[in-house]
C-alpha cells in the first residue's frame, strides 16, 4: 500500500478482552495462602469447587470471601473491570459483585474442555507456569505446540475473521473476558510443575450487561 | 404445553453435520492396510502428514491414492457427500475431488487442539477405540470428556449451542463444511489405540461459494 494513501484497520466485532499485570504483591499473597490452603485437608474439602467445573485437573478450590478482600484481590479486580467497562461502553458501573473466584492446580497431561462461564465478566490469570511446557509427540517444528496455553474461542473461523486466540500464561499475567466466551487450557507434559490459574465470576450493573434493552 | 397444540422446533442455523456408518468390509480393509503400514518404516515415512496438521498425536499419516480407490472409501465418501448435498442444498454435485484423507493414531495423553480444515468438505471417522477412556483426575465430575470429538461454532447463548460433544465409536462417520472448528480431548489409563480416519475435499465452486 502506498505510503501517501490514508488507512486503518478497523477490528470492531467480537468479545473484548483486557489483559492486565497483578501486582507483584497480589500474586505472592495469593500463592502464600493457596499453599497454605493444600496443606489443610479440612479446608481443602470444604472449599473443593471440583464438582461445580468442567477441569480434568488435580483441584480446583474456590477462595474465601474475607480473604479476597483482605488480600486486595477484590480491589485490584473491581478497579480493573470498572476501567474496562468504562472504556468500552462509556458508562460507570455502580455494582461489582464477585459471585466466586477460584483456584485451578494443573499438572502434566490436565486439561480444560471447551467451557464459559456464569455471572456478566470472568476472567483468568496464572499465578504458577511450569518453566517447560514440553513439545509435540512428533517432530513438527512448523507446527505451534499449545501445550498449557489458554485458548479464548468466539465465532466462526473465515477470511480475515479468526475464531481463537492462543495466550500463553505467563505469572502475573490476567485476563478480562465476557462471561459467554469459550475457552480452553491444553495438557502440557514433561515437568512436575504446577500451572497454578486463577478465575472470578463477577456481576456489574444489569443495565449495563443487558445490551439487548427491556 | 398441551398435547393438541401442534408444534415443532425449529433449528434452522448453523453448519450442517451428516452421520453415516462405515461399512464394515470398508473398516477391514483400512484397518488391515494401516496395520500394514505401520510396520514399514520407508512408507511411514513417505506418507507422514504429521508436519501438516495440528494434532499432538503419535502418528498422523496419508492414504495412497490407489488404495483409496481400490478398497471403496473414495466411493464411500463421494457417494455420502453427494447424498448430503442433495438432502441439504437440493443440488447435485457433479464434482467430488479428494484432497486428501488420513489417519490418527492416538494414544493416551495426546490430543488434537481445536482447528479447522482445508477444502470444502471435510469428515472425521473411527477405526479403533479403547474400551474405557478413563476416568477424570478428581471424584464427582459430571461430565467426562475424556477421548470425545468435541464440534465447535459460534458463541454459547441463550437457546443457542456452540459445542457439540461426540464419543467417538468404530464404524460412525461425520461430515461436516471444512471452516467447522473441532478438538480431540485426551484420554487416560489404556495402552489401547483411538484411530481416526479424516478427510478434506472440493466440490462444485458454485455449490460451496453461497455468496455470489
Amino acid at each position: 500500500m502506498e505510503k501517501k494513501i490514508q488507512n486503518r484497520i478497523i477490528k470492531k466485532f467480537g468479545p473484548s478482552i483486557l489483559q492486565v499485570k497483578i501486582p507483584e504483591n497480589i500474586v505472592k499473597n495469593l500463592n502464600a495462602h493457596i499453599d497454605k490452603i493444600t496443606t489443610d485437608k479440612e479446608k481443602m474439602q470444604r472449599l473443593n469447587a471440583g464438582e461445580n467445573l468442567v477441569g480434568d485437573v488435580t483441584q480446583e478450590f474456590m477462595l474465601e470471601d474475607d480473604f479476597i478482600k483482605k488480600s486486595g484481590w477484590f480491589t485490584f479486580l473491581a478497579s480493573c473491570v470498572k476501567n474496562w467497562i468504562e472504556f468500552e461502553t462509556k458508562k460507570e458501573i455502580k455494582k461489582f459483585e464477585i459471585k466466586n473466584s477460584w483456584i485451578v492446580r494443573q499438572f502434566e497431561n490436565e486439561h480444560n474442555p471447551t467451557h464459559w462461564h456464569g455471572g456478566h465478566i470472568s476472567g483468568a490469570g496464572f499465578l504458577k507456569v511450569p518453566s517447560n511446557l514440553g513439545k509435540h509427540a512428533q517432530n513438527k517444528d512448523s507446527i505451534i505446540y499449545r501445550g498449557g496455553n489458554l485458548q479464548l474461542i468466539h465465532g466462526s473461523r473465515m477470511f480475515l475473521c479468526p475464531s481463537t486466540l492462543d495466550l500463553v500464561p505467563v505469572v502475573g499475567d490476567f485476563y478480562f473476558f465476557p462471561n459467554y466466551l469459550m475457552h480452553t487450557v491444553f495438557p502440557f507434559k514433561n515437568s512436575t510443575e504446577e500451572r497454578r490459574s486463577i478465575s472470578f465470576n463477577g456481576i456489574i450493573d444489569e443495565e449495563i450487561y443487558n445490551v439487548y434493552g427491556e | 404445553m398441551k398435547k393438541d397444540i401442534d408444534f415443532k422446533f425449529v433449528r434452522p442455523f448453523g453448519p450442517m453435520i451428516s452421520k453415516v456408518t462405515i461399512p464394515e468390509d470398508i473398516i477391514n480393509k483400512l484397518n488391515e492396510y494401516i496395520d500394514k503400514i505401520i510396520t514399514n518404516e520407508k512408507k511411514l515415512q513417505k506418507l507422514n502428514h504429521g508436519k501438516q496438521l495440528a494434532g499432538n498425536v503419535q502418528q498422523e499419516f496419508k492414504l495412497e491414492n490407489d488404495f483409496v480407490q481400490n478398497c471403496g472409501w473414495g466411493n464411500f465418501l463421494g457417494g455420502c457427500v453427494n447424498l448430503w448435498m442433495e438432502k441439504a442444498v437440493d443440488k447435485k454435485i457433479t464434482k467430488f475431488e479428494l484432497i486428501s484423507t488420513w489417519v490418527v493414531r492416538q494414544f493416551q495423553n495426546e490430543y488434537n487442539p481445536i482447528h479447522t480444515h482445508g477444502g470444502h468438505i471435510s469428515g472425521v471417522g473411527y477405526l479403533k477405540v479403547p474400551k474405557d477412556f478413563g476416568e477424570y483426575h478428581q471424584k464427582g465430575k459430571v461430565n467426562n470428556q475424556n477421548g470425545r470429538l468435541s464440534l465447535i461454532h459460534g458463541s454459547k447463548m441463550f437457546l443457542s449451542e456452540s459445542t457439540f460433544n461426540i464419543t467417538p465409536k468404530v464404524g460412525d462417520f461425520y461430515f461436516f463444511p471444512n471452516y467447522l472448528m473441532h478438538t480431540v480431548y485426551p484420554f487416560s489409563n489404556t495402552d489401547e489405540e483411538r484411530r481416526s480416519i479424516s478427510f478434506n475435499a472440493n466440490i462444485d465452486q458454485d455449490i460451496y461459494n453461497v455468496y455470489s
